[in-house]
């Protein structure tokens, strides 16, 4: 189901003082709890609440009172997820991780299975077991790299050096494990065995570490940038003069995001977009099997190699069973997202909305 | 004397009684309590205590479109809410009655 229009869309018809509003009370739930994702909810209230407000001439203030970050506050209080959630969000991660895990640990016994190796109940090497992660981790580095290619400048420049230190690492991890293995042959049970649960164990360290480290993250950049947030309450700046700088600090942040846009004309930058939308449903779904293919490709070569040191006929049909399915479900899920994406923009071209929109621009991507 | 203390003590279970009235939305509760007195309550006071309803299942959600435009919550009050509104109600009057006695001297009928 394609999506309605946003709320972004319904708070154009905001005027004045309903509209400084619903941007103060934007970039305050935007900075308080970073992800759009999570507020769209609470905005969408917000929104319908100022257009009734503002439709009946009820004053702003009537409805978000004198202080608008204890105003804030209060619907932030809303957003705060509660014990409940996190520890449901945690078990999540660890769910997916744990998942990706068993997949590969399921191919592999697969694998021995159907070579009557062994089964479930075999220890997995370590070497196997890091080369099933990195190799499985090293897909999103592989993706990057190779669509680094396709990306425009502003892409490029967004992904920084950060994704590209993370890539680097990855693949030289992928690559030592993979020569470590290559190079030990078919012995396999010999390199470092490991029991069945100690990935899990693993999994559960590197899930609790994330967790723990993100939730620091946030308080530090809560703490480090937006103290202010936290005298609001004493210092009362009537229609807080903080969160207008906060706002414009948000907006001066996404100028410097999108710093070509500045540079074009209203018709440059739609048909900038109109070729991006047929670019995309192109792109999307070669992008994802490419890099899949070949990933694909030296993953089963490595299994192979473990197995026999040579590749059968027998191993060929399995690999190809295995991978065909994966790769076929992948492209498809992505020439998906792709379509709808377009026929989404579409939607939106079709608004005559300026698609300019610093949102609607950095959703495009 | 801030009024405010006592509102906000009683202010999840006013809204219980407004949604029990029938659906309603959040504008619609805002603007009852308004006029009930209740003129310290925002947007942002009442959101957090529709929310928290929500969570206790002491009352249902649904989206429909508004009339401007973006989609709308619609309030109704389910069974355990009820429930939660006759034991606040019967716990209020008693409550109610004592701090009078006190207060104004009043004799218990």
């Amino acid at each position: 189901m394609i999506r309605d229009l946003t709320y972004e869309d319904y708070a154009e018809k905001l005027h004045e003082d309903y509209k400084t509003a619903y941007k103060d009370i934007k970039a305050y739930l935007e900075i308080m709890h970073f992800s759009d994702e999570d507020i769209t909810d609470t905005m969408v209230d917000v929104v319908e609440l100022l257009l009734a407000a503002q439709t009946e001439g009820t004053p702003v203030k009537s409805v978000v009172g004198e202080d608008m970050a204890a105003f804030c506050r209060q619907l932030g209080q809303a957003l705060e997820p509660s014990r409940k959630q996190i520890v449901w969000s945690w078990l999540m991660s660890f769910a997916i991780a744990g998942a990706i895990v068993s997949i590969g640990m399921m191919v592999y016994a697969a694998v021995l299975l159907i070579t009557r190796e062994g089964g479930l109940t075999k220890p997995i090497s370590a070497g196997i077991w890091f080369a099933y992660w990195l190799l499985l981790g090293g897909m999103d580095g592989l993706y990057d790299k190779l669509s680094w290619f396709w990306w425009s400048h502003k892409k490029r420049r967004e992904a920084g050096l950060a994704s590209l230190r993370g890539s680097v690492n990855t693949w030289g991890w992928c690559l030592i494990n993979i020569v470590l293995i290559l190079t030990r042959g078919t012995e396999r049970s010999d390199f470092l065995s490991l029991p069945l649960w100690m990935p899990l164990l693993i999994v559960t360290v590197f899930c609790v570490s994330v967790f723990f480290l993100n939730w620091r993250k946030k308080r530090r950049m809560v703490k480090e940038k937006y103290p202010s947030f936290g005298k609001v309450d004493e210092e009362k700046l009537g229609w807080n003069e903080q969160i207008r700088e906060l706002r414009e600090e948000v907006a001066t942040k996404n100028r410097e995001r999108h710093p070509h846009q500045e540079d074009m004309t209203r018709e440059e930058r739609q048909i900038f977009v109109r070729r991006k939308l047929r670019g995309d449903v192109i792109k999307y779904p070669l992008l994802s099997i490419i890099p899949l293919g070949i990933y694909g490709f030296i993953l089963w070569v490595t299994i192979m190699m473990l197995h026999d040191g040579e590749m059968t006929l027998t191993d060929f049909w399995v690999g190809l069973l295995f991978w065909t399915p994966i790769l076929l479900g992948w492209a498809g899920l992505n020439i998906w997202i792709a379509v709808k994406q377009h026929q989404f923009n579409k939607k939106y071209l079709a608004t005559g909305k300026d698609i300019l929109d610093d949102t609607l621009l950095y959703d495009l991507y | 004397m801030d009024s405010g203390q006592l509102m906000r003590g009683v202010l999840e279970q006013c809204v219980l009684a407004l949604i029990e009235q029938g659906e309603t939305y959040g504008y619609d509760i805002l603007s009852k309590l308004s006029r009930a007195g209740f003129d310290q309550v925002m947007e942002g006071t009442l959101y957090p205590v529709l929310t928290r309803l929500n969570k206790k299942k002491l009352i249902a959600c649904r989206m429909v479109k508004s009339p401007y435009g973006p989609m709308r919550k619609l309030y109704s009050i389910t069974d355990a809410g009820v429930e939660e509104l006759r034991q606040f109600r019967e716990i209020y009057k008693g409550f109610s009655t004592s701090a009078a006695q006190i207060l104004f001297g009043e004799e218990d009928t």
